[in-house]
């Protein structure tokens, strides 16, 4: 597959999960269920822009995993405080 | 490229301020999710008063302009350098499309007396959101100025680097608010 339209699936992606974010909280969804939707989505959408947009699966190693373990932090830290 | 060389796209320096901007969102992010924690009721009934529509579109666009930038360096890569002109010049138009809701969305903010002292919530989307749009600006200034060297031909299949670190930044952007816009505006 070539790279134009690999990107051209991740950005079909990325707009299919937001639409499915939107449309959780449009339902006024809330509790375990919905936030798992809502982190799941944000987690995929988020390591797919980091891998295929900003190319981080062609960087060196050290340099690749810091925006992943950054959204790790981010997501883990909501994961902790929305009870 | 060749896949087998690892490296990071554009110019080292930019990866840096890339890193140094994502730790600045992730302090603002989880200083929001603590304070919640504090004042839930308080936070899930502001929340709903957003325009979820409005930040829904703006998501749309702010990815579809990431969309557009990466098309921008494949163009370049190939060495289709008017290609990459018009792919850069797309990305900027549908930045400009985000800041129009985004102003919509704080006029209309505004209009109905909110500010940043009405409550703990508007505090931080208000200032969430700004800082974000600032990036957006910055951005766009980027992206402008990638463009106008491309129109100029400082560009080629064999120099890529400026339109990379261009790109780079933009995704910075894109990623943040790929995580702002659940967070503030969807998670309750």
């Amino acid at each position: 597959m070539t790279e134009t339209r690999l990107t051209f699936i991740v950005w079909f992606l990325l707009i299919t999960l937001t639409l499915l974010g939107y449309t959780v909280g449009q339902l006024g969804m809330s509790g375990t269920g919905a936030l798992a939707i809502l982190l799941g989505a944000a987690l995929i959408k988020s390591q797919l822009v980091i891998s295929h947009f900003m190319e981080m699966k062609h960087a060196p190693s050290f340099w690749k995993w810091i925006p992943s373990a950054w959204l790790i932090v981010v997501l883990g830290a909501i994961i902790l405080t929305y009870q | 490229m060749d896949i087998a060389e690892k490296r990071l796209p554009g110019d080292f320096a930019i990866w840096i301020f890339i890193y140094a901007e994502l730790l600045v969102f992730a302090v603002f992010f989880i200083s929001y999710a603590v304070t919640r924690s504090n004042h839930v009721e308080l936070f899930n009934h502001s929340q709903l008063l957003l325009d979820r529509t409005a930040g829904m579109i703006n998501t749309v666009v702010l990815i579809t302009s990431s969309w557009f930038v990466v098309n921008a360096v494949h163009a370049i890569k190939a060495g289709h350098v008017k290609q990459c002109t018009r792919w850069l010049q797309g990305a900027i138009g549908m930045g400009a499309i985000f800041l129009v809701i985004k102003m919509f969305e704080f006029t209309t903010k505004h209009a109905e007396g909110i500010n940043l002292s009405t409550n703990a919530f508007y505090m931080f989307y208000l200032s969430l959101t700004f800082f974000h749009f600032m990036h957006v600006i910055l951005g766009m200034v980027i992206l402008v100025a990638v463009m106008i060297n491309a129109k100029k031909g400082r560009y080629s299949a064999t120099e890529t680097t400026g339109v990379e670190t261009g790109a780079s930044y933009w995704h910075m952007v894109d990623l943040v608010w790929i995580v702002l816009f659940p967070l503030v505006y969807l998670m309750r």
